[in-house]
C-alpha cells in the first residue's frame, strides 16, 4: 500500500495548455470586475438618489400647489372700495380667483375692510351680495329690504350678543319700540 | 526574461510576487505546481474535463488566498489542502454515502493490493474514475492522502462506519477491475 500511496501522491500530469490562459483571464476579470462592479454600483446609487430627489421635489411641489389652490378656492377678496364704507360693515365681493360668483363649499371666507378674515356659512353669501351695491342686478324689493336692515343696524347703538339671554330680551324690546 | 526556465526563484519569491499581482510570477507559480495539482484533481474527479475545472477553480482560490499562507508547513501541502477542499466541495452533492454496518464490509487483505503496484499510475487513475464519487473520495482521502476514518468522517460529515464501509466497497470494486484487466491481458498474451 505504501508503494501505491507514494506512487499516486507524487504522480504528475501536465494539464491542458489552455488552463493557464483561462485562469489568467479569470483573475483579470476578478480584478477589473470588482472595480467595474463598484463603479456600476456607484452609478446606480447616484442615479437612484437623483431620481428619488426629483420625485420628492415633484411630489412636494404638487402637494404645495394643491394646498395653495384649495386655499384660494374659497377665498373671497376684499372689496377695493371699502374706504367709503361708513358703517364699517365689510361688503365682500364674492369673486373667487376663478371668477365664480359663489363658492360651492359649505363655508366662505370674507375679508373685512380692516383686513380680518371671517369664515361664515355660504348660505349668507346671497345676503352679502344683496347688500353690495356694486354687484347688480338684484330684485328691487329685496334690495330695499336689505337697505332697511342696514339702516336699522347702523342706527342701533345696542349690539346684542346671542349668548346672553338678557341681550336677546333687550333686542326684542328695542325692535318693538322701533316699530 | 523567460520565467518558465527560471528555477532560481524560491517558493517564497513566487508567493510574494503573486501577492503583488505580478502575472509572470503567478504563471511561474502555476507551472511549478500545476502538474501535481492536476494529478490530485484527476484522482478526485470522474473525468479530465472535470479535473480541468477543478484545477482552474483551485488555482484561482490559491491566488486569492495567498496572503493567508503563514509559512507554517510546506507551500505544496497548503495548496494540496485547497485542491482537496475544492474537490470535496465540488463532489459533496454527488457523494451518496450509504451507511452500512461493520458486518457488511467487504474485507480485503492488504497483500491483495500488491497487484495495484504493478499497474501504471495512468491505469490506476482510469480505474479510480470508474468508482462512484463516494467511493472515490474516501479511497483517495484514506489510501493516498492518509487521512484517518475519523478525519474523513469529520470532513465529509458522515460517520466513521460509513467511511470504513465506503473504503471497503471501493477496494472490492477496484479488485474486480484489476482482476478483469489482468485476465484480459492474459488472454491477449495467449492469443
Amino acid at each position: 500500500m505504501q508503494t501505491l500511496k507514494d506512487k499516486m501522491y507524487n504522480y504528475e500530469v501536465t494539464p491542458p495548455s489552455e488552463s493557464w490562459q483561462i485562469i489568467a483571464s479569470e483573475l483579470d476579470e476578478n480584478k477589473t470586475g470588482n472595480s467595474l462592479l463598484f463603479k456600476k454600483r456607484s452609478e446606480v446609487f447616484y442615479l437612484s438618489l437623483s431620481a428619488a430627489a426629483a420625485i420628492s421635489i415633484f411630489v412636494f411641489g404638487l402637494i404645495f400647489w394643491e394646498s395653495n389652490n384649495k386655499g384660494t378656492d374659497d377665498k373671497i377678496t376684499a372689496p377695493k372700495t371699502t374706504s367709503n364704507n361708513e358703517s364699517g360693515i365689510g361688503k365682500a365681493s364674492m369673486l373667487s380667483e376663478d371668477g365664480n360668483k359663489e363658492s360651492g363649499s359649505k363655508y366662505i371666507t370674507i375679508t373685512s375692510p380692516q383686513g380680518e378674515c371671517v369664515k361664515i356659512s355660504s348660505k349668507a353669501a346671497r345676503l352679502i351680495l344683496s347688500s353690495d351695491d356694486q354687484n347688480p342686478p338684484k330684485p328691487v324689493v329685496w334690495s330695499a329690504k336689505v337697505n332697511k336692515w342696514k339702516d336699522i343696524m347702523e342706527s342701533n347703538v345696542f349690539a346684542p350678543a346671542t349668548a346672553n339671554f338678557l341681550d336677546v330680551v333687550e333686542l326684542t324690546h328695542t325692535l318693538k319700540m322701533d316699530n | 526574461m523567460n520565467l518558465r526556465s527560471n528555477h532560481t526563484l524560491t517558493d517564497a519569491d513566487l508567493i510574494q510576487g503573486s501577492i503583488e499581482g505580478n502575472r509572470d510570477i503567478q504563471e511561474l507559480l502555476y507551472h511549478r505546481f500545476s502538474s501535481k495539482m492536476y494529478a490530485v484533481c484527476l484522482r478526485y474527479s470522474g473525468n479530465a474535463a472535470d479535473a480541468q475545472d477543478l484545477l482552474q477553480e483551485g488555482f484561482i482560490k490559491v491566488f486569492k488566498n495567498l496572503n493567508k499562507f503563514r509559512g507554517e508547513g510546506s507551500f505544496e501541502g497548503w495548496m494540496r489542502r485547497i485542491f482537496l477542499n475544492t474537490s470535496i466541495e465540488h463532489y459533496r452533492k454527488k457523494v451518496n454515502m450509504l451507511s452500512v454496518t461493520e458486518t457488511q464490509e467487504v474485507t480485503i487483505e492488504d497483500r491483495e493490493w500488491n497487484i495495484l503496484d504493478d499497474l501504471a499510475e495512468k491505469d490506476i487513475i482510469s480505474m479510480i474514475h470508474e468508482l462512484s464519487p463516494g467511493y472515490r473520495v474516501v479511497f483517495n482521502m484514506h489510501v493516498i492522502e492518509g487521512y484517518s476514518h475519523k478525519e474523513i468522517a469529520d470532513i465529509l460529515g458522515i460517520n466513521e462506519g460509513t467511511s470504513k464501509s465506503q473504503l471497503a466497497r471501493a477496494k472490492g470494486v477496484l479488485k474486480k477491475m484489476v482482476e478483469n484487466r489482468l485476465n484480459i491481458n492474459r488472454t491477449v498474451k495467449e492469443i
